[in-house]
Order: structure tokens, then C-alpha cells, then sequence
């Protein structure tokens, strides 16, 4: 493999990682902010609600 | 008036949506087409162009879909003909969104079979069905053997025919038990199986394969060197740059209709922004990272980077179906490779293909009130059904047809009109607005020109390219969707196959006008939210009761 090559390689991989990595990092922190302060008018984020009848 | 649905259903949780996303997205394309793309369009600088596109055309395309959807969840609206409605207030919208109903039905019907042939081989790679046959030619042989009803050359004739029908109870069997039940509990075990198989065969690619004598030597760095080298030269040339807008349109499964329904079952306090992201990061990680790792790789350590660029100018079916396998029987461990390599395209093929039956139900359960069940085990015969001339008319190109135009074609048709409505008709302070709310992120101002200006004419660019390149001839049948020479045998079906298509097309029309006059809708004064309380002309309008 050349040395450019490499580097878009690497670089592909170093980019696509880091946006995956800090794309979950911030999912699991907003997250965990979220459930740390429940909205009090609203019980209906994302979680199990009625089941509908159809 | 239609009773206004006040229980939707909802995702259970947010990783679940996020992996049911990613699942929607990560296709058979992430693990062939890719690969393939990237070694016939000059290495380096397809990825150049490709990540430039992710950044203007597909992530803002994520999330201008996502926004469509969860809108249209707002006024209990799963489906795209009602999604459009809602944001244009016009007697036209509902019958433009009927694309958001046909191209996923039509993609879903042939995408069927072609997931029914990796569970097929699957089930062929643990049995060592294969083994035996070492050669290119002879897995293509094998291959088509498979596909031919009635051939049994290799295979028994209905063997096709059984793998199908099984896929397709499988879908419909998850689709039937609903939104969290159903289509989440098989991303959250689907996405890491397949992740846990591709990060299995990347590494056994990348460290553990010796360089063998068809290669002349090469080893899975030279694999690599071919797919990413840096030849710059390519970025002067439309068609690297196209090819590379057009792999990201597809890999993101944007245009589809489905990103939307899934996005519908969200509510105004639940972010879309960096939900976005994380979607098409996963997708980029099953794609870039584990894709572009094993097929290519595997071919140029077997065959030479001459042999393995003719491999991918055959197409995306050969090197997933007749390459690897021949690739499988030559190491230790190979039947289990296998197992893991068709069992990763299983679970891409079958996670994309319950997402594209959601839109229908949506449309049926909410407009129709028919039970879930009952219109997932409907759609299941009609998917048999016109499946049957894929099987049957598979030869004559009657597959390629309904791929070219639904599933390419018309994603960029689908997906240009999308763009114009949510961020010219629906302007893009509305949208801009609409995407912030409950979102854990605030983007850049930047974007929202890059979603008012870059993206739409990007895309333009894109579709009239194609619309000029590759529909016209097409159309005009001086060339095959599959890219051969249109025969007097094969004519009556590529008609036939266009046919059909305009056929569910008027039906879609004809059911939405069906749906819009028994529910009372005004296309003029749109929908209600399902929060908002009824007016005092609507409840007396409720008393008195609606017509048919």
C-alpha cells in the first residue's frame, strides 16, 4: 500500500469513527440528561405508551 | 370523519429507533455496491467526492426526511401521501405522496427475493452445498441455477421458490407484531449480529489471509491500497463525482419513504437532529469501515487487482455470490466465513426490508382502521404474488426493470420533490423551526443554507444527470435496465414489467382518493393534530355523522 493510500485509509476510518463516537457519546449524554429531569407535562417520550387499538 | 387516532404507536426506545434506522439504512449496497463503486471510480477520489456528499447531500437529506415524518406524525399521519398534505396544503399533495407508497411496495417485493438468496445461501454455506465448486464461473453457474425456476442443473427446481417464501413470512412476521415489538426487537438483535459477523471477516481479511497464487502475491493492504488510492485525477471527472452522490443516496436508503414512517412514531419532544447523525454514522461504519474491508479485499487477495477490478465491473450479485464463495472455500473455518457472510447480508437485507412494508401499513391502519395484522399478512400475499414474476421473469430483466425504476430512478425523483416541499413550499424557517424542536442539538447556521440551496441543487443536478444519462436510453429501450441489449424475447416483459409498475401506481392513486373522501379531509384547511382538541363544528359534524 502506498503511503497515500494510507492516508485515505486511515483518514476514512479516523473520520467515520470519530463521527460514530461522538454521535453516541452525545446520544448516551442527552439521554441520560433527559432522564435525569422529566418534563413533568410530559409522559410521552420515547417509551412504551397506550397500545393502540387497531 | 374518520375517528382521529390519539394512541400511535411509539418506539420503545431511543437506541432501538436508532438501530432500527441504521437497519433501515444498512443494506446489501454497504457490503457490494460500495465496495464495488469505490474500485471502479479512481480509489481516493471517490471518497473525496463521497464524504463531500454525505456532508451536502445525505445527512441534510436524513434529516429533512426525518422531519417530513415526524410532522406527519403530528396529524396521526405514517404515510407519505398524507405527510405531503400536511406541509402542502393542495388537492395535488396526496397524490404526489402516492410515490412514498408505490417505490417502497416495489422495492420490497424484488428486494424480497434478493434477501431470500441470503438466506439461501446462508443455509448453503452451513451445509457445504457449494463446496466443490472453486471457480468463478462454476459459482455463477450455480448461482443462476438457483435463481431459474424449473433449472435443475444444481439445485432442486423450487428451491428459490421455498427460500422466498420463507424470507417473506419472516418480514411479515416481524412486521405484524408492530412498531417496538416487532421492528425494533429485530434491529437490537439484527445490527449487532451483523456488526459482531462483518467485524469477524474484516479482521480475518485484513490479518489472517497469506497471499495466494491467483493474487500474484497481494495481500489485503494491497486490497486496501486499490480501493482507497489516492488518484486525484478522478475528481475532475462528473461521473466520479455522480457515482459518488449516488452511493450515498442509496446507502442512506433516502427517497424510500420509509425513514419518514419510522420517524412518524417520534413526538415534538424527541430529538431528529443528532438521532440523524448517529444513523448515518452507523451507516458509514457498516459501509467505509467493515465493507469496504472484506469483499474488495478478499477478491484482490485471490485474484490480483486486475482480476478483481473485472470481478466488480460484472456487478454487485457476482462478487457477493459466486466471488466470495469461491473466496470461503479456500480457508480454514470456510463454511462458517460463509455462515457469517450471508448471515450479515440476511440481516442488512431483512432490516431494510420490514422497514419498506411500514408505509403501507401506516397508510391502512390509519386511513382504513384495518388491524395491523390483517394488512401485514395482505401485503404478505401481494408481495408473493408479484414476486412470483421476479422469480419466474427473472432472466428476461424483468428485476432490473422495477430496480432502475423504482428502486434508483425514482428515489431521486421521490427524493428532489421531498426537498422542494419541506424546504421551498413548507419555507425554510418552518423547517428550520420544525427540526430544532426537542432536539439535544442546535446545528450551525450554515446548514440551513446547505438544506435551502446546496442540497436541492445537488440533487437537481444529480437526477437530470441520471434523467439524461441513463432514463432516456432506458426508456426509450435502446439499452436494458441491466445494462445489455434489449432482444425481441425480453421486450413483451420489460413492458410488462413497466406496466405493472404504473399499475400500482394508479391503485395507490385510486386508494387515496378513496381514503380522502370516507375520512372527510379538506385538502385546503389540512389536518388536526391528534393533541389538538376538536372544534365545535367538528364535534357536531361527529354527532351528526359522516357519509361514506
Amino acid at each position: 500500500m502506498t503511503p497515500g493510500a494510507m492516508i485515505f485509509w486511515l483518514g476514512s476510518w479516523v473520520f467515520v469513527l470519530s463521527l460514530t463516537g461522538w454521535a453516541y457519546a452525545r446520544v448516551l449524554g442527552a439521554q441520560a440528561r433527559r432522564e435525569a429531569t422529566p418534563d413533568p407535562d410530559d409522559d410521552m417520550t420515547i417509551r412504551e405508551r397506550i397500545p393502540p387499538t387497531a | 370523519m374518520a375517528e382521529v387516532q390519539q394512541n400511535r404507536e411509539a418506539w420503545g426506545s431511543r437506541i432501538g429507533l436508532i438501530l432500527a434506522m441504521a437497519g433501515n439504512a444498512v443494506g446489501l449496497g454497504n457490503f457490494l455496491r460500495f465496495p464495488r463503486q469505490a474500485a471502479l471510480n479512481d480509489g481516493g477520489s471517490f471518497m473525496i467526492a463521497y464524504f463531500i456528499a454525505l456532508i451536502l447531500l445525505g445527512i441534510p437529506l436524513m434529516w429533512i426526511e426525518w422531519g417530513i415524518g415526524r410532522n406527519g406524525g403530528k396529524y396521526g399521519k405514517g404515510h407519505i401521501p398524507g405527510m405531503f398534505a400536511a406541509i402542502w396544503k393542495h388537492p395535488a399533495a396526496k397524490y404526489v405522496g402516492v410515490l412514498g407508497l408505490a417505490i417502497p411496495l416495489i422495492v420490497l417485493i424484488y428486494y424480497t427475493y434478493i434477501a431470500s438468496w441470503t438466506l439461501a445461501y446462508t443455509f448453503f454455506s452451513i451445509t457445504g452445498d457449494y463446496w466443490g465448486l472453486e471457480t468463478q464461473a462454476e459459482m455463477t453457474t450455480y448461482l443462476r441455477s438457483f435463481q431459474a425456476i424449473g433449472d435443475s442443473t444444481v439445485h432442486g427446481a423450487w428451491k428459490a421458490f421455498t427460500f422466498f417464501l420463507v424470507t417473506l413470512f419472516a418480514t411479515i412476521w416481524v412486521v405484524s407484531r408492530g412498531i417496538e415489538a416487532g421492528i425494533e426487537k429485530l434491529a437490537k438483535i439484527g445490527m449487532p449480529i451483523l456488526f459482531i459477523f462483518a467485524a469477524i471477516l474484516a479482521v480475518v481479511v485484513l490479518f489472517f489471509i497469506p497471499p495466494q497464487p491467483g493474487g500474484g502475491g497481494a495481500t489485503a493492504l494491497d486490497g486496501l491500497g486499490f480501493l482507497f488510492r489516492p488518484d486525484l485525477s478522478g475528481l475532475g471527472s462528473s461521473s466520479v463525482w455522480l457515482a459518488a452522490a449516488g452511493q450515498i443516496f442509496f446507502t442512506l436508503s433516502v427517497g424510500m419513504g420509509t425513514l419518514q414512517t419510522y420517524a412518524s412514531y417520534l413526538t415534538k419532544k424527541d430529538d431528529i437532529l443528532l438521532n440523524g447523525i448517529a444513523t448515518s454514522a452507523t451507516n458509514e461504519t457498516a459501509e467505509v469501515v467493515l465493507g469496504g474491508t472484506i469483499a474488495i479485499p478478499a477478491a484482490v487477495i485471490f485474484f490480483g487487482v486486475t482480476g478483481a477490478t473485472q470481478i466488480a465491473a460484472s456487478g454487485s450479485f457476482d462478487l457477493g455470490f459466486a466471488t466470495m464463495p469461491v473466496v470461503f472455500q479456500q480457508l480454514p473455518l470456510g463454511q462458517l466465513l460463509g455462515f457469517f457472510w450471508f448471515g450479515l447480508l440476511f440481516f442488512a437485507a431483512i432490516t431494510s426490508s420490514v422497514a419498506m412494508a411500514t408505509p403501507i401499513l401506516a397508510f391502512f391502519r390509519e386511513e382504513y382502521g384495518v388491524k395491523r395484522e390483517r394488512v401485514a399478512w395482505s401485503l404478505g400475499l401481494v408481495v408473493l404474488l408479484l414476486g412470483l414474476l421476479h422469480i419466474f421473469f427473472l432472466a428476461q430483466g424483468f428485476l432490473d426493470e422495477w430496480d432502475y425504476w423504482a428502486g434508483t430512478f425514482g428515489l431521486a425523483l421521490f427524493a428532489m420533490i421531498e426537498v422542494i416541499l419541506f424546504m421551498w413550499v413548507f419555507k425554510p424557517e418552518n423547517a428550520w423551526r420544525s427540526l430544532h424542536e426537542g432536539a439535544d442539538i442546535r446545528l450551525p447556521a450554515i446548514w440551513k443554507f446547505i438544506m435551502t440551496y446546496v442540497t436541492p441543487v445537488y440533487l437537481l443536478i444529480l437526477f437530470t444527470w441520471w434523467a439524461v444519462q441513463d432514463a432516456w436510453p432506458i426508456l426509450k429501450m435502446e439499452v436494458t435496465a441491466g445494462g445489455a441489449q434489449p432482444t425481441p424475447e425480453n421486450i413483451p416483459y420489460i413492458i410488462g414489467a413497466r406496466l405493472t409498475m404504473v399499475g400500482i401506481l394508479v391503485v395507490g392513486a385510486v386508494l387515496v382518493r378513496m381514503a380522502w373522501k370516507r375520512n372527510g379531509y379538506d385538502d385546503r384547511a389540512g389536518f388536526r393534530e391528534l393533541d389538538e382538541p376538536a372544534s365545535q363544528h367538528e364535534r357536531e359534524a361527529d354527532e351528526i355523522g359522516a357519509p361514506d
